[in-house]
């Protein structure tokens, strides 16, 4: 049986004096070593969940814990083994790379000797090697971001969270940040990652949960979320027919200058055939978690 | 966090944002220094160096006080802003490891005045022992700024409110009451009313060590008793109340 890092049973956070809660009873489990990743739109209650696990806020009630310990009562012995990325913060401004990831590292009471070695390597990983003595108030946006993920990951937390971590970074940029997070996983550490980008979730993760409105409305891996889905097809049609027309051969939504169906395999065939006959303006593919993702939260019928 | 690891975890904190920081923008030291200076400057000259002892001993309390109640907008911002104190509280570093070394990296900051103040303090000072006493003085006072200054950052809900903050306390703590004149100045009533607040043992603590008259009814054993209790209460409370975890 896979050991459990991460488990909470009707959690539930309510700001001051609002009457909506953030997080609404939310029961999950994350084991060891997987990629854990929270997809949701803005106030979903994502990160509000990512700080209650990670010892930063209290919860109003429910009961969670983390690496087997009570996050409310006993968050001293879950601390010193996770690490965070926070959602919009920023290196110290006259600090260089190197100080943030080195003498963090000698805060979580590293050597010296080790903490020089992994600042190296992580500053290496993630292209930050040509500024490790810049102040960081010489940097781009991008750059910035990726000093606050060097911070998380150089450490050796067996748990890391990991808030909208890629905000901001070019797609370049993006995949070596996955990568290095890989490479966390290959080292069964547990991360529990919040994300917008429906295809960094579906690179990395190992299992989803959709938080809508602060309540968990779907779970599990990729392929079982693409599951819930019957239409297995998209076709975004730039010209060549009208919505109610494609309506009746699956769910049709407008997508900028486009209309986009989603579809069963027989009646995309269909729908093909017809649109070349028509000489409409198309584009076919399969189905994606961004389908799933839309379908969940903004219809919330997946049929 | 063992003992030894929090003493290294507070000094490095401090070498960061005090040291370093002070090394690559040293025109902060002066910016936050400039409120004291006025005060002595304009003191030792309306007086014509008649109240010299108190300029400078007004001086050391107003830039001990203001820097250790800094902690507290540099706080505000490192947890608003820069969202350090999530990263800092995910993590083995406890919340007096954090307070110490963000207060140490204040004394950095208010150390180029200190040393000023220090210099024209030592031409005054009968002795040795003396000069201990303005030390140890000094010390109290910034830590119980310091611990105030902690407090107040882990509520605020803005960056702005926490510089207002600072502002109101050290003009409260250090221009009303008798810090930079004498007590006899004072109604009696206000003279009884003024032992209440911290600074003004401070600065009677610091007068007697610049071998200046203190009142007949205070004694620098009552001074130091009181604000050693003002410092411990301030740092328990900052210590116990402080909301490290946001709720």
């Amino acid at each position: 049986m896979t050991p459990i890092s991460l488990r909470c049973e009707e959690l539930t956070k309510i700001y001051g004096s609002r009457s909506k809660p953030a997080v609404d009873g939310l029961s999950l489990v994350v084991n060891q070593g997987e990629i854990f990743t929270l997809l949701g739109r803005n106030g979903a209650g994502k990160t509000t969940f990512l700080r209650i696990a990670a010892t930063q806020l209290l919860p109003t009630k429910g009961k969670i814990e983390v690496l087997g310990s009570d996050v409310v009562a006993d968050p001293a012995s879950i601390r010193p083994r996770i690490a965070v990325t926070p959602q919009e913060g920023k290196p110290l401004r006259p600090l260089t790379v190197w100080d943030h990831v080195y003498y963090w590292l000698l805060l979580r009471d590293m050597s010296r000797l080790e903490a020089r070695v992994r600042t190296h390597r992580v500053l290496k990983s993630l292209e930050l090697e040509d500024f490790t003595k810049a102040q960081t108030m010489e940097l781009s946006g991008g750059q910035k971001q990726k000093v606050l993920i060097a911070m998380a990951i150089a450490t050796d937390a067996e748990f890391l969270f990991l808030d909208e971590p890629t905000l901001g970074l070019d797609p370049v940029s993006r995949r070596r940040v996955w990568t290095m997070i890989s490479e966390l996983h290959h080292q069964n550490r547990t991360i529990l990652l919040t994300t917008h980008y429906l295809d960094e979730a579906e690179a990395l993760s190992d299992r989803l949960a959709v938080l809508d409105e602060g309540k968990l409305i779907a779970e599990g891996s990729v392929e079982k979320l693409k599951g819930l889905l019957k239409e297995t097809t998209r076709i975004d049609f730039v010209t060549g027919f009208e919505e109610e027309e494609l309506a009746t051969y699956g769910r049709c939504m407008r997508v900028g200058d486009s209309l986009r169906v989603l579809t069963t395999e027989k009646l995309a065939a269909e729908l093909v055939q017809l649109a070349l006959a028509r000489r409409a303006r198309f584009r076919v593919s399969p189905t994606s978690l961004d389908d799933v993702f839309v379908s969940l939260v903004e219809t919330g019928d997946m049929r | 966090m063992r003992i030894f690891a929090s003493i290294r975890g507070a000094l490095i904190l401090a070498y960061l944002t005090g040291i370093v920081w002070l090394r690559r923008d040293p025109t902060s030291a002066f910016y936050l220094a400039s409120t004291p200076f006025a005060m002595f400057f304009i003191i030792a000259m309306v007086t014509r160096g008649g109240l010299v002892a108190n300029a400078i001993s007004g001086g050391l309390v107003m830039l001990l006080l203001h820097h250790g109640l800094s902690l507290g907008s540099d706080a505000t911002l490192y947890r608003i802003e820069y969202k350090l104190q999530d990263i800092v509280v995910a993590s083995p570093i406890s919340s007096a490891v954090y307070m110490l070394g963000l207060a140490l990296s204040e004394l950095v900051f208010a150390g180029p005045a200190a040393i000023i103040l220090g210099i024209l303090a030592i031409a005054l000072t009968p002795g040795p022992h003396n000069m201990a006493l303005l030390t140890l003085t000094m010390l109290l006072v910034w830590l119980s700024g310091s611990s105030l200054g902690f407090l107040f950052s882990t509520y605020v809900p803005h960056v702005r409110s926490a510089t207002q903050i600072v502002a109101l306390l050290s003009g409260a703590l250090t221009v009303l009451p008798p810090v930079f004149y004498p007590m006899n100045v004072l109604p009696d009533i206000l003279q009884s009313a003024s032992y209440l607040i911290p600074t003004t043992h401070a600065s009677l603590l610091s007068l007697f060590s610049l071998g200046q008259k203190i009142p007949e009814n205070w004694s620098p054993s009552i001074g130091v008793f009181a604000l050693l209790l003002y410092t411990v209460s301030f740092a328990c409370i900052a210590l116990l109340k402080a909301r490290w975890r946001q709720v």
